[in-house]
């Protein structure tokens, strides 16, 4: 087993595919991000080509980190689309979300169903009656039970001593007899009424079956008299919980389906979703996992290619360890890559600045993104260390990554960029090669006022 | 009162610590990585209990030798783990995950609203009043000596707690899901932009939690003995005391907790008195907690500038 390398030929290829084809890497169409009343980026139109560095610049507050957040997945754009690859990046309806939202539905239809049919009485009808008359608990004779209960079948009940014939919730007492065969006759002619008039819809009550079962009572035993309209009445109730359950479940199924549904379309741009499509970033205030150390953070950059389950995990399967050792090397590579090999067992936390920030780049390295968004990679640097950063931007375009830049040091944005994107409050008033935008005179406007 | 009392008390101090310990896992795990105090964890062990009785009436655990008590006892850790796993990972899915974004409180109250819908579970499930849970172990000492006993059920809850813990120690450290854990716990924005996914990061914490809890109320019923719908939010509760003296976030920190709690109980009972017992506990964690704001094991947190 071994482990996709970092940039892997079946991606360039994809990508080379798609730079040869016309279609750039990233294309934002019309990208508009408003929070409340306030437009943070208004119709912003970007291409950016496969191995290109580009550069998006533009005095604070022009929207440029909105304009990062939105294409990493972090913010969903009010209006307009961002597509890597040519796709845009959203989780997609996959069977399991099918399964899932079909699953919660019947969940919640069950539930609701259970609270119309009245569960008190159910339970009662199905679980508690086999407990008191002492019947073992086997699924199908609590299947049987659970079917009585809906077709306002009839059950015997042992109570001080004697036998009544009670409808399956076990309301309404029909009979009392003073021994089980008796009982259990007697329920039987009865069960035979109570069929009847399920079985023939719209058919009067029929009173000489009835009155057959009444010359059945003897005297003695028959402590209530069985009268037509409590049959009548029982299998009425029961129609009536039959209606309301079947309502339920369906009106539970569909608010259940409806809700997952609801709430997966809500998460559908996911940030994971779009590092997982090979778009990894890295932010203006340094977000590492600073408790963790140097190694242990790329290792997460490194977390989806590392295959095994838990299982695998717990107990060091082969393959959970290759992926481990592999992994490890591929970050070793990585931080070498950044110039970080000598401190992977440092905190991450306790680096200089600098190696922080370098740090935070060899994690998107080692995400395997064919596209890297840096956000201002050198802010707080002095002159020598920026020229080193330009440096290592430039490597990294030339391991065939693509690379997004948001960067204030013009110096570097002017050596390293393929072409450079001016914003100004939220608006894309230039784009062009360096030399271009530095000749721009709405650019100048921007950064010097118009009085310049 | 001879050392021997003394040590005895310890030792049951101990042994209930530790229970208590693996509650408080659920709870510090949970916090540690989405910022949830999930007040649903004790009453999901209630419920958990619920399943190890139903399970031992079922398969008739009560009457069967000793080689089968053994295996059932293990059979029924694993199939309550599972159960209260799962149930914890639903309720994350349906209750928690859409509100992932929303304000604290949200959650929190969602959280509430979970327990009490669970405690109306274990109503219906084992009715209102305490049910007795078979004794399955015998209480025969297994120490030559007077007044000092240590009994099979005590020697369960180390045989049971002790792995489970370093287990759970060994996963955080060592493996990636431990990694993505750490890592999301701190930043979940940075992890899933460097394409962890933080969803199943979290449902894997509940299921692991959910596991520990459900180990957690086999134990419990063969321990105590009894058990109610009820003993899920006062045994919660001391166990979400164990995590926030021992830091809460912090897996260590929930099983020192827990001892503390389960000595101080067992000795303040002892030797103040059983009504005080209470009372002694929250003093002490108020103490601590003036000194220690951030629990004994848990980092401050820094504030974010």
């Amino acid at each position: 087993m071994k482990l996709k390398p970092l940039f892997s030929k079946a991606a360039n290829a994809a990508a080379i595919r798609a730079a040869s084809s016309g279609t750039p890497l990233l294309d934002v169409d019309r990208l508009s991000v408003r929070f409340g009343g306030l437009v943070a980026v208004s119709e912003l139109d970007l291409d950016v080509a496969q191995g290109s560095i580009v550069s998006l610049i533009g005095p604070n507050g022009a929207g440029k980190t909105t304009a990062f957040n939105c294409i990493s997945g972090i913010y969903a754009p009010s209006a307009g689309s961002v597509r890597f690859e040519g796709r845009r990046l959203e989780r997609s309806f996959a069977a399991s979300t099918f399964w899932g939202a079909m699953g919660v539905g019947l969940l919640t239809g069950l539930l609701f169903a259970a609270a119309a049919v009245d569960v008190d009485r159910l339970w009662l009808a199905v679980i508690k009656r086999g407990m008191i008359t002492g019947e073992p608990f086997t699924i199908a004779g609590a299947q049987a039970r659970l079917r009585g209960y809906f077709r306002a079948e009839l059950a015997i009940d042992q109570m001080a001593g004697k036998w009544r014939v009670v409808s399956a919730d076990g309301l309404d007492v029909l009979a009392i007899k003073r021994n089980l065969a008796d009982a259990n006759s007697l329920r039987d002619d009865l069960q035979a009424a109570v069929t009847a008039r399920r079985t023939g819809p719209g058919t009067v009550p029929d009173t000489s079956d009835l009155a057959d079962v009444a010359q059945k009572i003897p005297g003695q035993s028959s402590v209530l008299p069985v009268k037509e309209d409590v049959l009548d009445r029982l299998a009425a109730g029961k129609a009536r919980i039959r209606r309301r359950g079947w309502l339920g479940l369906f009106a539970g199924w569909i608010l259940g389906t409806a809700g997952t549904i609801a709430v997966w379309q809500r998460g559908r741009r996911s940030a994971h979703v779009v590092a997982q499509a090979g778009i990894s970033r890295t932010f203006q205030n340094i977000r590492l996992f600073s408790t963790m150390t140097v190694l242990e953070n790329v290792l997460v950059g490194l977390d989806r290619s590392i295959p095994g389950g838990v299982f695998g995990m717990l107990f060091r399967s082969p393959t959970n360890r290759r992926g481990e050792k592999a992994a490890r090397e591929q970050a070793i590579e990585a931080l070498k890559f950044v110039g970080l090999a000598a401190e992977g067992n440092r905190i991450a936390g306790q680096l200089p600045y600098g190696d922080q920030r370098r740090l935070e780049i060899a994690r998107a390295v080692a995400t395997g993104a064919r596209l890297i968004l840096l956000d201002e990679p050198a802010a707080g640097m002095n002159p020598s260390e920026t020229g080193e950063l330009a440096g290592l931007v430039e490597r990294i375009r030339d391991r065939g990554v693509t690379v997004l830049l948001i960067e204030h040091h013009m110096n570097v944005v002017m050596r390293v960029s393929d072409r450079v994107a001016v914003l100004d409050h939220g608006v894309k008033i230039a784009e062009g090669t360096p030399a271009e935008v530095k000749r721009n005179e709405k650019v100048i406007e921007a950064y010097l006022g118009p009085d310049a | 009162m001879s050392v021997q009392f003394f040590l005895q008390q310890c030792l049951i101090g101990l042994t209930n610590g530790a229970l208590i310990a693996l509650v408080a896992l659920g709870y510090t795990m949970v916090y540690g990585i989405i910022g949830l105090i999930n007040f649903a964890h004790g009453d999901l062990i209630m419920l958990g209990a619920c399943l190890a009785l139903s399970l031992v009436t079922a398969l008739g655990l009560a009457t069967a030798g000793p080689t089968a008590t053994w295996l059932g006892i293990s059979l029924l850790i694993v199939l309550c783990g599972l159960f209260c796993g799962t149930l914890n990972v639903a309720v994350d899915r349906l209750v928690y995950k859409p509100l992932r974004s929303a304000p604290k409180l949200a959650p929190l109250v969602s959280a509430i609203g979970v327990s009490f819908i669970f405690m109306n579970m274990g109503l219906f499930w084992i009715g209102s009043a305490d049910r007795a849970f078979p004794e399955l172990l015998p209480s025969t000492n297994l120490l030559p000596m007077e007044g000092l006993q240590i009994t099979w059920k005590d020697l369960l809850v180390v045989i049971v707690v002790v792995p489970l813990m370093v287990g759970l120690t060994l996963l955080v450290q060592m493996t990636r899901l431990g990694k993505a854990m750490r890592a999301v716990s701190q930043d979940q924005t940075a992890a899933s932009l460097v394409g962890v996914d933080v969803d199943r990061v979290i449902a894997a914490t509940f299921f692991i939690g959910g596991f520990l809890g459900g180990a957690a109320s086999v134990i419990y019923g063969l321990y105590i003995n009894t058990i109610g719908f009820q003993i899920g939010f006062q045994n919660g509760l001391y166990a979400f005391t164990a995590a926030v003296l021992g830091g809460i976030g912090s897996i260590p920190g929930a099983v020192l907790g827990g001892l503390v709690i389960g000595l101080v109980r067992s000795l303040s009972s002892a030797y103040v008195g059983e009504r005080w017992t209470g009372a002694i506990v929250f003093a002490i964690l108020i103490v601590i907690l003036v000194f220690r704001p951030e629990g004994l094991l848990g980092r401050r947190t820094k504030e974010k500038v």
